[in-house]
């Protein structure tokens, strides 16, 4: 098994997802603000989502990590580099669970794990799928430089954009 | 926690590997994963596929059947619990044709039982099976589990057998 190293910023660590982090995200993805990520779905469906994030480290090699806010030590969010099977790219994904929006975590953890990708993975680009209304998340796409390359539609997840990242810095 | 690695005569019990894609996507694609709620697309069948590492990094998990003459990877077993599941269920999933009518799943399932009691110290454990699925009905009974009750699940009736428990 491959498991997610720790990454720290300013306010955030990220560190591998766990089974504590259940309750959180059944939460959220129970909630409406999953509806631009597969959602909303029952806590049964969560948690073989959450056996898949875990799996995705194994067969890929990397994977999402679990966002923790250092000062509290609260499970705040899922961010990191996604790329299942049918995936037109490999991408940088970022969901804060419900109540810890509004804090810029998104972008600072974003921003850790797209600086992680480029240096440790030696990816040269990055794209993110963004579901069409999801204002929040272009928002965040935005302050990272992102442009919007074209629209794509998944045969799961349905009309997205896809989003390209700045390449890393020489 | 970690998966520990089982052995019979003529199998090996091990944690998945990403080499048992092709084999398991061609199950979980195809008509032998009808039982299961098959056949799933590669994308889902990849979610499910990827489902079997974090299983075990929230509890326990299955194992994949491999083997030991070829070194293929031939099924799944061993216990399964996801979110909404009452108790342990033990699963056994052969993943090709050729794998079948050679008592390949009874051993493998015999093992996996044997270590749900020996090392997990658990003293029950329960099968869920379609009842179109004679063969699967067939193999909990010779692993002397019998029909305890039925249940409703996503509008199929589905047999709940219960296994003999731990040999005193």
């Amino acid at each position: 098994m491959t498991a997610a190293p720790t990454l720290t910023t300013d306010r955030l660590i990220l560190r591998p997802l766990k089974a504590d982090d259940f309750p959180v995200l059944a939460d959220f993805y129970a909630s409406d603000r999953a509806r631009f990520v597969g959602g909303p779905q029952d806590a049964d469906r969560t948690w073989r989502t959450l056996a898949t994030e875990i799996g995705h480290w194994t067969l890929r090699g990397y994977g999402r990590f679990g966002l923790e806010v250092r000062e509290t030590g609260a499970f705040a969010g899922v961010v990191g580099p996604w790329n299942p099977h049918g995936w037109p790219a490999p991408e940088l994904g970022w969901d804060l669970m419900n109540g810890f929006e509004g804090h810029g975590y998104a972008s600072e953890a974003a921003l850790a794990t797209r600086d992680w990708v480029y240096d440790t993975l030696g990816w040269t680009t990055a794209i993110s799928l963004i579901a069409d209304g999801n204002v929040g998340s272009e928002g965040v796409a935005r302050r990272l430089g992102c442009t919007r390359e074209r629209d794509y539609t998944h045969d799961m997840f349905g009309k997205m954009a896809i989003w390209r990242h700045p390449e890393p810095a020489r | 926690m970690n998966a520990p690695t089982l052995h019979t005569d003529r199998l090996t019990l091990r944690l998945a590997e990403p080499e048992d894609w092709p084999t398991y996507r061609e199950y979980s694609t195809g008509p032998r994963s009808k039982t299961a709620g098959g056949p799933f697309p590669a994308t889902s069948a990849w979610h499910r596929f990827a489902g079997f590492w974090g299983h075990w990094a929230i509890c326990f998990g299955r194992f994949t059947i491999v083997e030991q003459a070829t070194g293929a990877p031939v099924g799944h077993v061993g216990p399964y619990m996801p979110e909404g599941h009452p108790e342990p269920e033990l699963t056994w999933t052969l993943w090709t044709d050729d794998a079948e009518g050679r008592g390949i799943a009874f051993k493998a399932a015999t093992a996996a039982r044997d270590w749900c009691y020996g090392t997990l110290d658990w003293t029950t454990l329960t099968s869920h099976i379609d009842p179109a699925n004679t063969r699967s009905a067939a193999l909990a009974e010779r692993l002397g589990a019998h029909r305890e009750t039925s249940f409703d699940h996503d509008g199929l009736t589905i047999d709940l057998y219960r296994h003999p428990g731990p040999k005193p």
